[in-house]
């Protein structure tokens, strides 16, 4: 009995671990996901096809590079334009693309 | 002791409590299965935006004489350069299908502040995702829509 008893704790602690797996997952999806649509922001500010994006993008700009958070996961890429201000996001145009 | 002299099957706590953790299991495998499920749907989702977004990037980055789909910016012929994010819309005259497996792209559109214009390039039906970017199309600062399906 308590072999069986042992047995079926194991296996649901099998279950919980792959279900925080799981989760784990979907969240790396959903911030990798994420921190391409805000470079792909950026850059189009950076290349001066637009004056300002006023939609909603949840992501941090940190020494020279975008993130994104959702719960314990971190996704980020290095990004070429200046990029100033944590909370409203500021691109400077290349002078480049004037 | 749990057993008693009619085994282990017929002591009355031990099937109460091996039916509990039965049940248990079953809720566990049950929620295990739909995460899956949903885990799947969001690989499947992540990989369809991410290769539309290639292509939308491609699109709007470089220059594709044989399929604009793959590149219609601009030529600066004095400069012998591509300007990027700088695209012509007479360059979506030759928009091609990509060869890549079930994946397609359904159509791609513009809107500028005076003109708007979708070009259908396959016509079938899937799970389709549209993938918006800023550019300047004709001079004009706007959005291209590319719409890729699986």
């Amino acid at each position: 009995m308590l072999i069986l008893l042992t047995s079926l704790g194991l296996l649901l602690n099998v279950f919980v671990e792959q279900e925080k797996n799981f989760e784990q997952m979907k969240n790396s999806l959903v911030a990798k996901g994420d921190v391409l649509m805000c470079m792909s922001v950026i850059d189009g500010l950076y290349a001066n096809s637009a004056d300002a994006y006023t939609g909603e993008i949840d992501c941090f700009v940190k020494d020279g590079r975008v993130e994104f958070y959702l719960d314990d996961i971190t996704k980020s890429m290095s990004v070429i334009p200046k990029i100033t201000k944590e909370h409203f996001l500021e691109v400077k145009t290349s002078d480049h693309y004037k | 002791m749990i057993i008693t002299n009619r085994g282990i099957i017929f002591s009355m706590d031990a099937l109460v409590a091996f039916v509990i953790v039965m049940f248990m299991l079953l809720v566990f495998t049950i929620n295990l299965g739909n995460e899956t499920n949903n885990l799947t749907q969001n690989v499947g989702h992540f990989f369809l935006e991410e290769k539309v977004m290639m292509v939308a990037d491609s699109l709007i980055k470089n220059y594709n004489e044989e399929n604009s789909l793959l590149g219609a910016c601009v030529i600066d012929l004095d400069k012998k350069r591509v300007k990027s994010n700088e695209i012509n819309s007479l360059n979506f005259s030759n928009l091609k299908q990509l060869n890549q497996d079930e994946f397609f792209i359904k159509s791609i559109s513009y809107k500028t502040q005076t003109r708007s214009k979708k070009y259908l390039i396959e016509d079938r039906g899937g799970e389709c995702l549209v993938v918006k970017r800023l550019a300047l199309i004709n001079g004009e600062k706007g959005l291209i829509f590319v719409e890729g399906c699986i």
